[in-house]
């Protein structure tokens, strides 16, 4: 850099007056694309991407029956992740998420995409095996016109007995107790483990599909999918939204958005993804507002990293 | 003289605030003098990656990387480009804060790539819950608490795979684009930032 | 199409990173080894970018 002055704190408003340098745009450009490309491939060559496997509800069932049933029994019952969930999915009074007070904007929404978990888990599945199965059909039929107190009965019944361990034991010794449900249950996990449950709850009365949202829900009603997420780290007392499998690098920008999980009040509270949404809202808005914010747009002068960049402009501005 | 055409007054606008000179420079101003400056063109790179690798991708399909060995390689450039995307960009982040680079009418460039961070990390997570495996599954399975708190979860649905494509493969990268090319006419409309 | 098989090969991962995570944890505090990699990368970057000195104008001299 020559000795010619420099404007010093030049109005950053007005176009630059000073001396220039020469520039090569274009070859500049071309370099980061290459170089980029280059170090990609290096690194997709290096290291691959992770691909673990999905989990299915067959591989549920055969894993975990136990947590399969119970987790059946109370799509059944409505005790279930989703039977208590409220809006979106079921009309739940006074369920959904506050942000302050009873201020839920989930729940001023409503039910927007319904769901009946007894139906669309359970009934409507086994309907299919019901048409050539006449034990199962009939077992349906007892089930659908029974009283809901008596429906209530039966499944609470069959949930203790799967909480105990040895429910085919208990319904042996005490079959009236479980009226129909051994037969819907035994059913529903021979369905599941034969990959007919997985179509079933994708399929609709049109052919192609494309919407895996029932799917999704009754697996993540059961335990098995989160037990597989906890190895991995990928719970959100974990940190897990910043995580990926193995030992890949994950999402590290999510680290302000995962961070408020870790810390009370919202590590305990029922109503934290309403709240941490919309403490991150507000920072973000911050965010692309700094310019305008007093104080934060200040520490670029307080923290002189500047004298680092510019500090041969600096050197040239002072005649050194 | 007969009236402006509308052409003829968008050319004259267009002409006004960017003279070829400027659009195209051959010289800047002499304190741009530090490899800082580089990451904002690095990230533009690792945007170029990922946009052409997953147009491979799109070539064969969602499915085609789970089965081919060619797939999973366009997958990981895909993958890497986007890891290095939010890297640089990050870096060109913390250099343009400490330069206070919204200074003299620049408020609107640091605006539009503050946004063009908060759409990116939107598509990024689209991409997370259209591969199709574990990991979709789980991110799909807890973000819908969230987005459901905030009461978008039902119209943008992390569950449907079908919508959550299409945000990810057409939506998404088109906003970021027009976000980041906003970005850069902006830096070309008000020059590099001079020194504080 | 003798080629394919090897290329096959080639596009498999050098240094697999799947396998048993490792994580950094103290307290409430866990972070993973790989996320820590690119975080302190970022931050060694950056320094790098402010610090290493940019070629001079040859023109100007």
């Amino acid at each position: 850099m020559n000795a010619v002055a420099y404007p010093q704190h030049a109005d950053p408003a007005l176009e630059w007056a000073g001396p220039k340098r020469r520039y090569d745009l274009v070859k500049e450009a071309t370099i980061a694309l290459v170089a980029v490309t280059l170090l990609t491939v290096l690194l997709a060559a290096l290291f691959s991407s992770p691909d673990v496997k999905p989990v299915t509800v067959a591989q549920w069932a055969s894993a975990s029956p136990n947590d399969f049933l119970s987790t059946a029994v109370s799509e059944l019952d409505g005790t279930s992740g989703v039977a208590t969930y409220g809006p979106p999915y079921t009309h739940v009074a006074g369920a959904g998420q506050n942000i302050l007070g009873g201020v839920s904007i989930e729940r001023a929404l409503g039910v927007q995409l319904p769901i009946d978990p007894a139906r669309a888990f359970v009934l409507d599945p086994l309907s299919i095996p019901a048409r050539t199965t006449p034990l199962l059909a009939r077992a349906l039929a007892v089930y659908e016109h029974a009283p809901r107190a008596q429906q209530h009965a039966w499944t609470h019944a069959f949930a203790a007995a799967l909480a105990k361990g040895n429910v085919v034991e208990r319904v042996r010794r005490q079959p009236r107790l479980y009226g129909p449900l051994p037969v819907l249950m035994g059913e529903l996990l021979a369905m599941a483990r034969s990959g007919g449950l997985d179509g079933a709850l994708v399929s609709t009365d049109r052919f192609y599909q494309t919407n895996f949202t029932k799917a999704l829900l009754f697996l993540s009603d059961g335990s098995y999918l989160e037990s597989l997420a906890e190895r991995e780290h990928l719970l959100g007392s974990q940190w897990g939204m910043m995580n990926e499998t193995g030992n890949y690098p994950g999402q590290a920008w999510l680290w302000l958005y995962t961070f408020w999980y870790q810390i009370p009040p919202f590590s305990t509270s029922d109503n934290a993804d309403a709240q941490i949404w919309a403490i991150m809202a507000v920072l973000s808005l911050a965010f692309v507002c700094v310019p305008f914010i007093p104080g934060v747009r200040a520490i670029p002068r307080l923290v002189p990293v500047y004298r680092l960049i510019w500090r041969d402009y600096y050197r040239a501005a002072s005649g050194r | 003289m007969s009236a402006p055409t509308w052409t003829g007054r968008v050319r004259a606008r267009g002409l006004a605030a960017f003279p070829p000179e400027r659009l195209l420079p051959d010289t800047q101003p002499a304190y741009v003098g530090s490899w800082i400056y580089v990451f904002g063109a690095l990230t533009l790179g690792a945007f170029l990656v990922v946009l052409a690798s997953g147009a491979v991708i799109a070539l064969a399909g969602p499915a085609w990387w789970h089965t081919s060995s060619a797939g999973r390689f366009f997958n990981s450039i895909h993958l890497w480009g986007t890891e290095l995307f939010f890297f640089f960009m990050v870096v060109h982040l913390w250099g343009k804060f400490f330069m206070a680079a919204w200074r003299g009418r620049r408020a609107l460039t640091w605006a539009t790539g503050a946004v063009s961070f908060l759409v990116s990390i939107a598509t990024a997570f689209t991409g997370y819950l259209t591969q199709q495996n574990f990991d979709s599954q789980w991110i799909g399975a807890q973000a819908k608490d969230g987005l459901n708190a905030a009461g978008i979860g039902a119209f943008f649905n992390v569950l449907n795979y079908g919508q959550m494509l299409l945000w990810h493969v057409v939506l998404l990268p088109l906003a970021v684009a027009l976000l980041i090319g906003g970005h850069i006419l902006l830096v070309r409309r008000r020059g590099v930032v001079p020194p504080l | 199409m003798t080629a394919l098989p090897s290329l096959a090969g080639l596009l498999a991962a050098v240094v697999p990173l799947d396998g048993r995570p490792r994580y950094v944890h103290s307290g409430w505090f866990l972070i993973s080894v790989a996320n820590l990699v690119v975080i302190v990368a970022m931050l060694v970057v950056f320094a790098l970018a402010i610090l290493l000195p940019f070629p001079r104008d040859r023109e100007q001299g």
